[in-house]
C-alpha cells in the first residue's frame, strides 16, 4: 500500500515536471520553478497543521500515537520548508537578481524553517522523562503554529516583493501545478505515515528491551 | 535555464535524501529485530 502511494506520488511529480517543462511552460523559463516551489510550500504549511492537530491530541489524551505523528510531521515539514526556502531563493535570484530580501513573506517563511529546526532540536535535547518532553514540544508546536497564518496572509495584506497569487494562461499550466500539488501532498502523507510506523516499531522494541 | 535546473535538482535531492534517511533507519530497525530474534531462543 505504501509502495503504491510512493509510486503514485513520484509518478504524478514526474508528469507534472514534464508538463511544466513542455506544453505548460511559463515564460520566461525560470518562472517554471513555481511548479516545484508552490506544492512544497503548501506541504510545509500542511505539515504544520498536522503537527498542531497531533500536539493538541497529545495534550488532550496523552496517547503516544499523537506524539509520534507530531515528530513525523515535523521532520517531513522541515524537509518541505527547506525546499520552500531554497527554491524561493533560487527563483528570487533568477527573477529579481537577489538571493533574499527582508520582505514579510520571505521573513515569515524563514521563521517557519527555524521553528521546525527548533522543534526538532527540542525533541532530541530536552532532559527528563519522555512524557514531559513530549508535552513541552506539544506546547511549543501549538505556539509555533502562529507563524503559519502569518506566512499565508503576509503577501496578501502587506507590501511585498512576493506575489500573493499567480494567474495562468493555459489549462496545461493549471494541470501541471495541480498534478504537482497532488503528488507532493501524497508524498508528504506517505512520509509521515512511514516515519510514524518506524517510530512506533522503535518505541515498542525499546520498551521490550528496557521495560 | 541554469536556475530552473538548480531549483528542480534541489527538490529531487531533498526528497530522495530524506527517503534515504528513512530507509537507513528502517534497515537499522530490521537489524535490531533480527538480533533480538536470534538472542531470544538462547535466553529461553
Amino acid at each position: 500500500m505504501r509502495r503504491l502511494l510512493f509510486a503514485l506520488a513520484i509518478g504524478l511529480l514526474m508528469v507534472s515536471t514534464y508538463l511544466g517543462l513542455t506544453t505548460g511552460q511559463i515564460a520566461p523559463v525560470q518562472r517554471n520553478i513555481l511548479y516545484a516551489h508552490v506544492p512544497n510550500a503548501v506541504c510545509a504549511l500542511l505539515c504544520f497543521v498536522v503537527l498542531l492537530i497531533a500536539s493538541i491530541g497529545y495534550l488532550g489524551n496523552g496517547r503516544q500515537g499523537w506524539d509520534l505523528v507530531a515528530i513525523a510531521s515535523a521532520e517531513a515539514g522541515f524537509v518541505f520548508a527547506t525546499i520552500l526556502n531554497a527554491t524561493g531563493m533560487i527563483f528570487s535570484r533568477a527573477e529579481w537578481n537577489i538571493w533574499w530580501t527582508p520582505s514579510p513573506r520571505l521573513v515569515s517563511s524563514a521563521i517557519l524553517w527555524f521553528l521546525y529546526a527548533v522543534y526538532l532540536i527540542l525533541r532530541v535535547s530536552l532532559p527528563g522523562s519522555r512524557h514531559r518532553n513530549a508535552r513541552i514540544c506539544a506546547v511549543f508546536g501549538i505556539i509555533a503554529f502562529l507563524d503559519v497564518p502569518l506566512v499565508f496572509i503576509s503577501a496578501r495584506f502587506l507590501p511585498d516583493i512576493h506575489r500573493p497569487n499567480f494567474s495562468f494562461d493555459s489549462g496545461w499550466q493549471t494541470a501541471a501545478l495541480m498534478l504537482g500539488m497532488a503528488g507532493t501532498v501524497l508524498l508528504a502523507g506517505g512520509l509521515i505515515w512511514l516515519r510514524t510506523s518506524l517510530l512506533h516499531s522503535n518505541l515498542k522494541l525499546e520498551e521490550e528491551l528496557f521495560p | 535555464m541554469l536556475y530552473l535546473l538548480l531549483g528542480f535538482s534541489v527538490v529531487w535531492v531533498c526528497h530522495f535524501a530524506y527517503l534515504l534517511v528513512i530507509d537507513r533507519q528502517a534497515r537499522q530497525l530490521q537489524c535490531r529485530l533480527h538480533a533480538r530474534a536470534k538472542a531470544a531462543p538462547a535466553d529461553a
